[in-house]
């Protein structure tokens, strides 16, 4: 990596010269801009460090590069869910970054700020007084025709200085040099936190470009939206309480979402987290409600109250435009802004901006032509071949249409629908934006840019991001629909008049303006699962790993005492897990000897509840459910883990079936336990012990005290002959990770009472049942709320504490003269039964579920 | 205008109603929480004077609250937390009802198509035809429609007249469909209603409106009651009216007209005016949802619009 400050202009040799010269020849039809080389072949100014960059890495260093932003963003767990899609993938990043001259981005910054503040009055004006409309410089069709002009939010004025909190505006440069608007993203827009995902794996890919480029950081956009935040809240509130409404995991930008809680520090609930009461909007806590005076929804807004808007939506809170209308919380964006996701709007903005900032706009919008005009019709029907043709409103089934791709029977039909409906249509120009310099196998390529910037409403205007999320597609030049999914692009703009690289963000708040994080019962019961999945998963590997393990030395050496316990081991193995058949019962003879198959499937059905990978697979959705309560190592971790099983499963299903002791299961089991470890390692050191964390922990003891329960009932209900005692016993101890303090604590004493006091009574060892019921105990004894709740779970935990505190392991230990342990199993039994009774209660008890939400309707099931 | 479908007898003028629209839920489980939205206070204006009403929800709601709506119907808002299995609604009103008789002479004046190349014509910023040229549009319930259009272009013929359209599309309608209580739902498409012809005064009220606006005119949807009088010598039932529809068109200079295509007659002092809105879908008198595992409930609807003893 080049640490020059001042690089020879690059594209004398190499990559860059010949990215320069491919530029050049290719040129056919406009003149396309290319952000990085000038039409001359030269490299422009603020561009050489990355050019140089880009020469001294080679093909081989920039293929590097470009693998490891992959490896980082896929580390850090950033992704994105193509729309449509079922599957989260990692999100697309192009490591190098796009440069903007800083005198281009203080004309930009003004125009962009202006756009902003004049859809910010357009708004108001829109659900206000409309003189935009009674003036007759906006025609009515353009926002009484489109969906997002919701009449439920009308005359609901703002509750701060501003209507529109955050304003996305997507920028292309055309062949003339300049950026203009080729579209406003208003309802709710994203990709904000994703340049800021961006901006960090770029910094770690090129730390020396990143450190020796001055440029702006963007850090300061998300302090100004929580200051923006405060700021909208209702004048009633004392401290803005403030929290991220999503609509989910299965949201296209859920990454984000969480991502921005954990950013901004404002707790990401659901519809079915809030509730509206005595006129205002309530978050759900533990056995009381909360407060909430500001919603920053990243949910559409016809979706947002199943009262007002769509009656089916169950991502809403009803009765929240009530809330809103009485001035008692703020949405931002508010509901009614979708109407300013508007194409038609675009050719009326420099007259809107006359009438309502008394101003001239300072930024173009790409032409476009509103065919509710009858000039502009004939002009777009006249020229169907070239523009390309949107309906007012996106919405599915109505997509944009390029007219040069369309054949002549498409053009015709598209002509009879805007010349039924013209007003519904705008044709804008096939702007032909600039290039700039993508990786592509390790080559430059040049790659169509579109640049979303950012607006927030904060202080007395607005703040631009300085930065933003570039998008570069692979269509070749023209704006149509995107065919793949998109590649990112993080966005720097120079900075060398030494504004302060770091701004203070450490202000001192007063004790009221603090509020605790609120935490919904879903975040709870959430959490509760992935303490118990996290441990099932550990405790599952473990013993198949000593099962296994025994397996493979029976194979090598079959002597009768190994037969035995292998027997009384893999038995267990299904007990424990609760897998039946399997490996116990009358049929299950022929499994024992060839235990292959069933072990297989134990380790790799994903589908079949009590397996690994069952648990590995609930463990990582609950785990998504959650994802703003985690720290970002563990999408690290989970992933090695799923890899590991995913590689032995490509093994044991891709090649020959299990091919006996040659074939290895120890990496894939070894992958688990090390991935799980780290993961016990991230809660216990890396996350606040709050509401949310406690349940973890209840979880998570809950789980491995059943676990070693099971265990112990499975494997030493009954006493055998002491080899194969002997045997069953290491592979117990083994799995409960014990084998080592055993020798060393009890290396004269070896024998099952011993085992009981390491793993059963034991308050100082981390595996044992005793010591499990001295954690749950200090769990719950830090769960706020009221005590009633708590008393009933740890009413059952004093019990269950109180029947093994009176046990003597010496008699449990001891066989009747059948040869049956009965103490030691009724009093497993009495443990499991109360362990059984403490989860539900605490389900019981804590995560109460509402009903479903429906809608009230006539007795023939339809509201006529 | 010489051949306007009128009924035999006068119309009715100056009457003071007691109106009572009572709605009842029955849930086979409980319901925990209900929120509902309702339009049935009567309009104020336009030939009516509301001179009380009250809203009752029963169990007693934690808020009952109204507002002045986009159309400028009054919208109660209520949400009953109490644990119930059966819900009822309750709208008491008192009106007074004194129209001025539709101006059929300058209806009969106005041509249909100089109506719609003054609401087409933008630069027209006469505040009417700014309040009205909204209704030009489709709405959710009344989407653009080929087959609405066809069945249109046989009654709005070049050369009429307005008050002939509205004629002729109250007359049509009237004699060509069938009502029928219960053939059609929320989901019927006006398509379906013009193959099956037939369907309730909803539908009736949808075609009129549609059929305006594929001609260019503004229409609306009107939603109220309509007085019933018992068979000569029978005495009135409880609870035996209903909530009606109908629709209403934009005559510059004239106003609106509300027309019943369903009785094929203009509206007069037997008509209570509810609300008002593009489509049903804006007016339902009430809507609501309900946390609850119930999957079957029972809703019953009684009416009850009655010359008021002092009226």
């Amino acid at each position: 990596v080049s640490g020059t400050r001042t690089p020879a202009d690059p594209a004398e040799s190499g990559l860059v010269h010949a990215y320069a010269a491919r530029r050049s020849s290719a040129r056919t039809g406009p003149a396309r801009w290319d952000e990085m080389v000038g039409f001359h072949g030269r490299v422009r100014r603020g561009w050489r460090e990355l050019g140089a960059v880009a020469e001294s890495l080679g093909p081989r260093g920039l293929a590097q590069v470009a693998a490891d932003a992959g490896r980082l963003l896929a580390e850090d767990g950033v992704t994105y869910r193509p729309l449509g899609g079922t599957e989260e993938q990692t999100w697309g990043l192009d490591p190098l970054p796009v440069f903007v001259d800083e005198s281009e981005w203080g004309v930009l910054e003004q125009a962009l700020a202006q756009r902003a503040l004049l859809l910010d009055r357009l708004l108001g004006d829109l659900y206000g007084p409309r003189e935009s409309i009674r003036s007759g410089v906006l025609p009515t069709e353009i926002v009484y025709a489109h969906p997002g002009f919701l009449r439920a939010w009308d005359q609901i004025p703002a509750l701060g200085a501003r209507q529109l909190f955050l304003c996305g505006t997507d920028l292309a440069r055309g062949t003339d040099g300049a950026w203009c608007v080729i579209a406003d993203r208003v309802q709710a827009p994203s990709g904000a936190g994703y340049a800021m995902a961006n901006r960090r794996v770029v910094s770690r890919v090129l730390p020396v470009l990143h450190r020796q480029a001055e440029i702006h950081r963007l850090g300061p956009f998300f302090r100004a939206m929580r200051l923006g935040l405060e700021q909208v809240a209702p004048p009633t509130a004392e401290a803005a309480r403030v929290v991220l409404l999503t609509p989910g995991t299965q949201s296209e930008t859920a990454f984000e979402q969480a991502f921005l809680s954990s950013l901004l520090g404002y707790p990401l609930v659901r519809g079915s987290d809030l509730v509206v009461s005595d006129g205002r909007v309530w978050q759900r806590a533990l056995g009381r409600l909360e407060p909430v005076d500001v919603i920053l929804r990243r949910v559409d807004s016809w979706f947002c109250d199943p009262l007002d808007l769509r009656p089916e939506s169950q991502l809403g809170v009803p009765g929240l435009i009530e809330a809103a209308r009485l001035g008692t919380v703020t949405v931002v964006n508010a509901l009614g802004s979708g109407v300013l996701e508007n194409p038609g709007l675009l050719p009326f903005l420099p007259a809107l901006a006359k009438l309502l900032l008394g101003e001239p706009l300072r930024l173009k919008s790409v032409p476009t032509w509103w065919c509710g005009d009858e000039a502009s019709r004939r002009y777009v029907l006249e020229h169907l071949d070239e523009l390309v043709v949107k309906p007012l409103a996106r919405g599915i089934g109505s997509t944009l249409l390029d007219g040069s791709e369309l054949t002549a029977a498409e053009r015709d039909d598209l002509r009879r629908r805007i010349e039924a409906e013209p007003y519904s249509w705008v044709g804008q120009d096939a702007l032909p934006c600039s290039t700039a310099p993508t990786v592509v196998d390790g080559d430059l390529a040049p790659r169509s840019l579109v640049w979303r910037t950012f607006s927030v409403a904060s202080g007395a205007g607005y703040q631009v991001m300085t930065g933003g999320l570039g998008e570069v597609r692979t269509a070749d030049s023209r704006l149509t629909p995107r065919q793949v999914g998109p590649t990112s692009k993080d966005v720097w703009i120079r900075n060398t008049r030494g504004a302060p690289l770091v701004e203070p963000w450490v202000r001192e708040a007063t004790p009221s303006q603090v509020h605790p994080l609120t935490v919904s019962p879903r975040v709870t019961e959430d959490m509760f699962w992935l303490g118990r999945y996290a441990e099932r998963a550990e405790d599952t590997a473990r013993l198949m790993r000593a099962v296994t393990d025994r397996w493979s030395d029976f194979q090598s050496s079959p002597e009768p005492a190994g037969a035995e316990a292998l027997t009384v081991l893999l038995e267990g193995l299904t007990v424990v897990t609760g897998t039946w058949p399997g490996f116990a019962g009358a049929e299950a003879g022929g499994r024992v000897r060839a235990p292959q198959g069933e072990l297989a499937s134990l380790l790799l059905d994903e589908h079949r509840e009590g397996t690994l990978a069952y648990a590995v697979r609930r463990l990582t959705e609950v785990a998504g459910d959650v994802r703003e309560q985690l720290s970002t190592d563990t999408w690290m971790v989970l992933g090695s883990v799923e890899r590991a099983l995913h590689e032995l499963g490509a093994s044991v299903y891709g090649g020959a079936v299990w091919a006996g002791p040659g074939l290895d299961t120890s990496t894939a089991l070894a992958g688990v336990v090390e991935g799980m470890l780290s993961l016990a390692g991230l809660t216990a050191e890396s996350l606040v012990r709050d509401t949310g964390w406690r349940f973890l922990d209840l979880g998570r003891r809950i789980e491995r005290a059943q676990h070693v329960t099971a265990l112990l009932a499975a494997t030493l209900g009954v006493e055998r002959d002491p080899e194969t005692d002997s045997l069953v016993v290491e592979s117990v101890l083994i799995a409960g990770e014990s084998i080592i303090t055993y020798r060393r604590r009890y290396q004269a004493r070896a024998g099952i009472s011993t085992l009981l006091d390491l793993l059963l009574t034991d308050r100082e060892n981390p595996r044992a049942v005793g010591y499990q019921f001295d954690r749950l105990g200090e769990s719950l004894d830090r769960i706020p709320g009221d005590g009633e709740r708590i008393a009933a779970v740890r009413n059952s935990l004093i019990e269950v504490r109180a029947r093994l505190r009176a046990a003597d392991t010496t008699e449990l230990a001891r066989p009747d003269a059948d040869g049956v342990r009965v103490e030691l199993r009724r009093l497993l039994t009495d443990l499991s039964t109360g362990l059984v009774g403490m989860a539900a209660d605490v389900e019981k008890n804590f995560f109460v579920h509402a009903a479903p939400l429906r809608q009230m309707v006539g007795s023939d099931g339809e509201p006529w | 205008v010489s051949a306007l479908p009128l009924p035999a007898e006068a119309p009715v003028t100056g009457r003071r109603y007691s109106l009572v629209h009572r709605t009842e839920y029955t849930y086979d489980d409980e319901v925990g929480t209900s929120y509902g939205r309702a339009h049935l206070i009567p309009r104020h204006g336009g030939g009516q004077q509301r001179l009380s009403s009250q809203v009752v929800v029963d169990p007693a709601p934690d808020e009952l609250r109204e507002h002045t709506d986009f159309f400028g119907n009054r919208s109660v808002y209520f949400a009953v937390t109490t644990t119930h299995t059966r819900l009822s609604v309750t709208a008491d009103s008192v009106v007074e009802v004194n129209r001025p008789a539709v101006d059929l002479t300058a209806l009969g004046a106005l041509g249909w198509e100089e109506v719609r190349d003054r609401l087409a014509n933008r630069a027209d910023l006469t505040p009417d035809l700014l309040e009205a040229r909204p209704f030009l549009l489709p709405s959710p319930m009344i989407a653009r429609s080929e087959e609405v259009a066809a069945y249109a272009a046989g009654i709005v013929r070049p050369g009429l007249s307005l008050g002939e359209i509205v004629t002729g599309l109250t007359a049509d309608i009237h004699d060509e469909f069938a009502y029928v209580s219960g053939s059609t739902s929320v989901r019927t498409t006006l398509a379906e209603l013009l193959i099956g012809r037939e369907g309730v005064c909803q539908d009736f009220a949808h075609l009129a409106v549609a059929c305006l606006r594929s001609a260019g005119l503004a229409a609306r949807y009107v939603s109220g009651y309509l007085e019933t009088r018992p068979p000569p010598g029978k005495p009135r039932l409880q609870g035996a009216d209903a909530s009606h529809a109908w629709a209403s068109v934009f005559a510059p200079g004239v106003g609106w007209v509300d027309f019943d295509p369903t009785n094929r007659q203009f509206i007069d002092d037997r008509y209570v005016i509810a609300a008002l809105g593009r489509d049903y879908g804006d007016v339902p008198p009430l809507r609501g949802v309900i946390y609850t595992e119930s999957k079957i409930s029972k809703m019953r609807v009684a009416v009850d619009l009655v010359p008021s003893s002092d009226g």
